[in-house]
């Protein structure tokens, strides 16, 4: 994202920055998709990594974002694809430096209920919302087939 | 005494493609990370070990550490299965050069970094000094077999086919010395 672009979305304050760090496209393409449920979000960052890509210059894309979050007062949550894979480590490797929660595993549901709960001002306690939002991200997912449908042997709801 | 049984340069150490692609196929009781820089870093350290993949032990020693275990234990008991991982090339050609028994080392992942840098596959960029420190590596270290692989499904290249078509001033420099 262009320093402009940056600055511009700084300047809506208040509300908790989000960081999407995964591998490829998956975060643009998850953000664009959670904002066709939701609408244009402001304030959320995506990094992706590309396989010939260097760490060193992704991890400095991540500070220079969490660097002007922590400067503007602005606290941040940073969602990554997969624990334990690159963009967990350069999130991980940050985390001395700069006060900041890191949710693994990201999905859909759990960035759905962080975009819509950061919004509401009861909610802003940071811990709140991780939980929520991990919880959500759990829940959203289950095993279903045509038992979990409350149906009578001849196909009618009961 | 425990076996090595695999050793790759990957400048990204433990991620994505060694816990899902390699881990399951080598099947290795410990992940063993030599680098001198990541020893000295405790908190780097505490995040790969936290980060472990299932059932695999993850250690961190630098380079001097590392040529002392092997001396003692051989690092381990006698089912242990080593999985070594260096970030850089010259990490590799050290602990090599130290006398641990690698017999194959698979050069998997580099990022791009700089000017100057080949990238010689889809996830492999080099200088001109690690093409010098692989070509040292083959001719000092002739029962080590050096080969370019990023996934386990792709076609193994050798030392000789990436460094005659990248390097290829290199090779004829040393060849004339010989």
């Amino acid at each position: 994202m262009s320093k402009m672009k940056i600055r511009a979305n700084m300047k809506e304050g208040g509300l908790v920055s989000i960081v999407i760090v995964t591998h490829g496209d998956f975060g643009r393409a998850l953000l664009k998709s959670v904002e066709f449920i939701l609408g244009k979000q402001k304030n959320v960052f995506t990094i992706g990594i590309k396989q010939d890509d260097n760490i060193e210059v992704l991890k400095a894309k991540l500070e220079k974002i969490l660097e002007r979050n922590k400067r503007e007062g602005n606290e941040t949550i940073v969602f990554v694809d997969l624990f334990g894979a690159s963009p967990f480590n350069i999130t991980l490797s940050l985390l001395k430096n700069y006060d900041v929660k890191c949710l693994t595993g990201v999905n859909m549901p759990m960035l759905i209920q962080l975009l819509m709960s950061r919004e509401s001002r009861e909610n802003c306690d940071i811990n709140k919302l991780t939980e929520e939002a991990c919880k959500a991200g759990i829940e959203g997912i289950k095993e279903l087939d045509i038992s979990s449908l409350k149906l009578t042997k001849e196909g009618e709801i009961k | 005494m425990g076996s090595i049984v695999f050793a790759r340069v990957d400048d990204r150490l433990i991620h994505g493609e060694i816990m899902v692609e390699w881990a399951p196929r080598i099947k290795p009781t410990t992940i063993l990370i030599i680098d001198n820089v990541l020893a000295a870093d405790k908190m780097m350290q505490n995040v790969y070990t936290m980060a472990a993949p299932p059932g695999i032990r993850v250690k961190v020693m630098d380079v001097e550490t590392a040529s002392e275990e092997w001396r003692k234990n051989r690092f381990g008991q006698e089912q242990d299965r080593i999985f070594i991982l260096f970030k850089t090339i010259s990490m590799a050609k050290e602990v090599i050069e130290g006398g641990l028994p690698i017999k194959e080392l698979n050069i998997g992942s580099i990022g791009k970094r700089g000017k100057d840098i080949k990238k010689v596959t889809a996830t492999i960029a080099m200088d001109e000094n690690d093409a010098r420190m692989l070509l040292d590596l083959e001719k000092d270290w002739k029962n080590v077999e050096i080969y370019f692989q990023t996934m386990p499904g792709q076609k193994k290249l050798s030392r000789s086919y990436i460094l005659e078509k990248y390097f290829p001033d290199l090779n004829s420099v040393t060849e004339t010395n010989l």
